[in-house]
């Protein structure tokens, strides 16, 4: 389990010449399936890496975020036949490489939404044998908002390994004894102290790099106000209601379940896909009756579980600024934007 | 480890048709332990699998007392209950639960209960008229008002006047009555009993079931009449893919509605800011 | 429905490619026929059956008299009624034609005009009630295949329309109407269809038709941006399903 604990015995750091970054994927490999970000046309995909030489670590955002590693867009939960129940499990040993602060920020959210009360054992299977080797963030992406949010761009907590880009090289820091089981299948050299203040150096450059637009807090006390706003109608007439802002989000989980027949109509699988608060039936019920049938309603419904409802359920926002529906919106509705449409600017 | 996503087989023991889209069912899990360890309480759900058809959540309708079975009166609305309507005694059906809260039992004590119900929504408090009736001395005065769209649609109708007591009085009302059918009781939608039920405001808890639009008229008039939002509870209806907090679909601000409800305090709901209700 | 269901496959003003798709159905094709009657089907087999059927399935949209003849005969022998294909449920391409005068258009292809008395083309649910409709030109297999296994259980089919982009995202296709700024379909056309086409590196065509609750007009104005003029973006929304109320608002949007 990726629970990132930092001790001293961790304190060591080691270096990767940058050439040198695709071999640790190799490396890696060997053991696990790599997960990690490579280039599809003009956008990057998270996705199994064949060699190191796919890997990518120059990426600003990939297009699904790494939550589909754990809880796939469509996946089988068990299959049926005859009055017998098969549980189906695929979770295998995976390191999801070069994950942002933001997508690792998500990922602790996941744990909790998928492990209160109920655990969701399909997800926990897999999280179990998840190792995660962070990427702390050196430039700024048009659409990224992680510093607001308290995310990014450098991570604390809940990474394996972290690699921060030193110019010439990566600094690797480890944060749990997973990490350090990570690190016994490579090899590397010890980072000397200065290369450790520089890190400390890009990191400050980096996070001036932010507007600090508005506070997380004052966010929240805008909606708390605004569910009846007006400027939530003029929103939903370009909204096109078209999901990919939950599609991409890093931290949306909602999924709906279906059973798969076969021809014979007696084998078959029940499947969960991820679903969308935005498609008109999510909240359709057996008699007809939709609890939110006007696109203005599920734009609400998105924006403030995202801003205001998480942080009631887990104790965080549930936004961690990585700009995806942001950068994936055709109608270009910016969270950060509506937030301050609400506040009358 | 057990997957909390996987049903498990329950036979059919009896069928008993209600009203003609309108059926309970009577079944115990197949495995004798697993029945017997079976506990539900009064408004809590199960989820029933019709496999090939998929997952429902139908609200359990029997006495939480009974522990060698357990009831759903299932309405024949959908992919799964449709499928259900073809079984009959014997038959296997898989499910998982229970799950969500229940109605606010412990609360009654000493108290007066006006049970509200509209139609299905009848269903799920029913297992509360049972325990009232096994536990007079859990509550002062209860009141139960009924109301169907005609007297065909009423359920469990052997059982509604036999449910009257010294201290359960018990009021029906349809929104209409077809032509040739006898009817006793009141016309008119649910609320129109509000004129001549002996429950009061003071010392009095609500529980309330049915078609949303009823118990937004019911949540309505019951304030009109000076009742106040903490003493009134509800029983909400919404999608729901998993029954245990992970589809998301039941979200209803920060709470899920399989989880912290269906039953609901009235009051907490008018703290959310999507309307609920009103 | 005792014994196998019989089948009946009918074809109005279409190009058979959705017919085409029942026969292109090989993994399951040998299921399919064990599970079902085909009683009628003029262009698989040579002995057609008379009805009554079990499940008709009619291909094409409605284009002249005769047409809708043949449309109510094929209601009265089905007991379910299915619209195969974008043509019978909203129109399809023949309905490219509705926005224009009907004797201009005949004149524009058919030499000998005094034959010709046709209607303006509209989807089979124009003139009977309709069970249930396979979208897209042409239909998508594993609907059909859906649909035949929902007829066998006798249960309607748990279908969804949100829009392609859904299924796009999930194909981590790169976005054409974002990162090539192409005027795509996409976020207002039914999914369903496995995002096909920008699949593919072509914009969606919304042959399936409006997803459900569609802003066409947000998308109009969104293609607007891109360059497009109003009678272009008219045009994208009339290709299949002008006839429907959700692109016929796109089609005016501008």
């Amino acid at each position: 389990m990726a629970v990132a604990k930092v001790s001293e015995r961790w304190a060591a750091m080691s270096l990767v010449p940058k050439e040198e970054v695709g071999l640790l994927v190799d490396g890696l490999a060997r053991h696990y399936q790599v997960i990690g970000p490579k280039q599809k046309g003009k956008a990057f995909v998270l996705e199994k890496l064949a060699s190191g030489q796919e890997l990518r670590l120059d990426y600003q955002t990939s297009i699904l975020p790494p939550r589909k590693a754990l809880i796939r867009p469509r996946e089988t939960m068990f299959s049926f036949h005859d009055n017998q129940v098969e549980t189906v499990q695929d979770a295998g040993p995976q390191v999801l490489f070069g994950l942002h602060p933001c997508d690792v920020h998500a990922l602790t959210l996941l744990d909790q939404v998928f492990s209160l009360e109920y655990e969701d054992p399909y997800y926990a299977a897999r999280r179990q044998q998840t190792y995660v080797v962070a990427l702390n963030c050196t430039t700024v992406g048009e659409n990224c908002f992680c510093y607001l949010m308290g995310t990014g761009p450098t991570l604390r907590d809940g990474y394996d390994l972290l690699l921060t880009d030193l110019g010439n090289e990566y600094l690797v820091e480890v944060g749990s004894d997973a990490g350090e089981e990570l690190l016994r299948h490579l090899s590397l050299r010890p980072a000397p102290r200065v290369r450790v203040v520089e890190k400390e150096k890009r990191l400050d450059q980096v996070r001036r790099q932010f507007r600090q637009q508005m506070e997380v807090t004052e966010m929240r006390e805008v909606l708390a106000g605004s569910y009846n706003h007006p400027a939530w109608r003029e929103l939903a007439k370009d909204c096109l209601g078209c999901g990919n802002c939950t599609m991409v989000c890093p931290t949306c989980f909602c999924f709906q379940v279906k059973d798969q027949l076969e021809l014979d109509l007696n084998h078959g699988q029940r499947v969960r896909e991820w679903d969308s608060c935005l498609l008109w039936d999510y909240s359709l019920v057996a008699l007809g009756h939709n609890f939110r049938p006007q696109l203005e309603t599920r734009l609400k419904q998105r924006l403030y579980h995202k801003l205001y409802y998480y942080e009631d359920q887990i104790g965080t926002p549930g936004c961690v600024g990585c700009g995806r529906c942001v950068t994936n919106c055709p109608a270009g509705i910016h969270p950060l934007e509506v937030v301050a449409r609400l506040k009358g600017e | 480890m057990a997957n909390p996503y996987q049903p498990a087989p329950v036979k059919i023991l009896a069928v008993q048709r209600e009203t003609y889209d309108t059926t309970t069912y009577t079944m115990a899990f197949t495995d004798p332990d697993r029945q017997a360890a079976y506990r539900f309480a009064p408004g809590q759900f199960n989820m029933l699998t019709v496999f090939g058809l998929g997952e429902a959540p139908i609200s359990i309708s029997s006495d939480a007392e009974d522990r060698a079975s357990f009831q759903h009166t299932i309405r024949h609305v959908g992919r799964v209950t449709n499928a259900i309507q073809r079984m009959g005694v014997g038959d296997t059906l898989w499910v998982r639960g229970p799950y969500g809260n229940g109605w606010p039992l412990a609360q009654m004590e000493g108290r007066n209960v006006l049970v509200v119900a509209g139609g299905i929504g009848l269903a799920p408090l029913r297992p509360v008229i049972y325990y009232l009736l096994n536990h007079p001395e859990k509550f002062n005065r209860a009141e139960i008002l009924y109301g169907a769209r005609t007297p065909a649609d009423m359920l469990f109708s052997n059982q509604l006047l036999q449910w009257q007591t010294e201290k359960v009085k018990v009021r029906l009302t349809v929104d209409q009555v077809p032509n040739g059918d006898a009817w006793a009781h009141r016309v008119g939608v649910v609320t129109t009993l509000f004129q001549e039920m002996d429950s009061q405001p003071a010392n009095t808890l609500v529980v309330t079931c049915g078609p949303e639009i009823m118990m937004r008229f019911v949540v309505k008039g019951l304030m009109e009449r000076g009742f106040e939002a903490s003493q009134i509870y509800v029983s909400l209806e919404r999608r729901m893919n998993c029954g245990i907090s992970k589809c998301g679909k039941c979200q209803l601000g920060p709470k899920y509605v399989c989880r912290d409800g269906p039953v609901f305090a009235f009051a907490e709901l008018t703290l959310l800011p999507e309307p609920v209700l009103v | 429905m005792s014994g196998k269901p019989k089948i009946a496959v009918y074809k109005l003003s279409s190009c058979a490619g959705c017919q085409l798709e029942f026969l292109n159905l090989e993994p399951v094709l040998l299921d399919v026929v064990g599970a079902l009657d085909i009683s009628y089907f003029v262009m698989a087999k040579r002995d057609n059956a008379p009805g009554p059927y079990d499940i008709g399935f009619v291909e094409g949209a409605v284009t002249c008299g005769e047409e809708i003849a043949k449309l109510k005969a094929a209601r009265r022998d089905c007991k379910t009624l299915v619209a195969l294909g974008s043509c019978a449920c909203f129109g399809g391409l023949p309905s490219i034609k509705n926005w224009e005068p009907q004797r201009e258009v005949e004149a524009r292809v058919y030499s000998e005009l005094w034959a010709i008395h046709s209607t303006k083309a509209y989807g089979i649910d124009q003139y009977v009630p309709v069970d249930a409709y396979l979208r897209g030109c042409p239909i998508d297999k594993g609907e059909l295949v859906e649909l035949i296994k929902n007829c066998l259980l006798g249960a309607a089919p748990a279908w969804r329309f949100p829009a392609v982009c859904t299924e796009c995202k999930i194909k981590e296709n790169v976005c054409l109407l974002i990162y090539e700024n192409k005027p795509c379909m996409g976020p207002v056309t039914a999914a369903g269809c496995g995002a096909l086409c920008p699949t593919y590196g072509k914009p969606c065509e919304g042959c399936r038709g409006p997803a459900h609750d569609a802003n066409a007009p947000s998308l109009a104005r969104i293609f607007g941006d891109l360059g497009l003029n109003a009678a272009d973006v008219t045009r994208y929304f009339r290709k299949y399903a002008g006839t429907t109320p959700a692109f016929q608002e796109g089609a005016e949007a501008l």
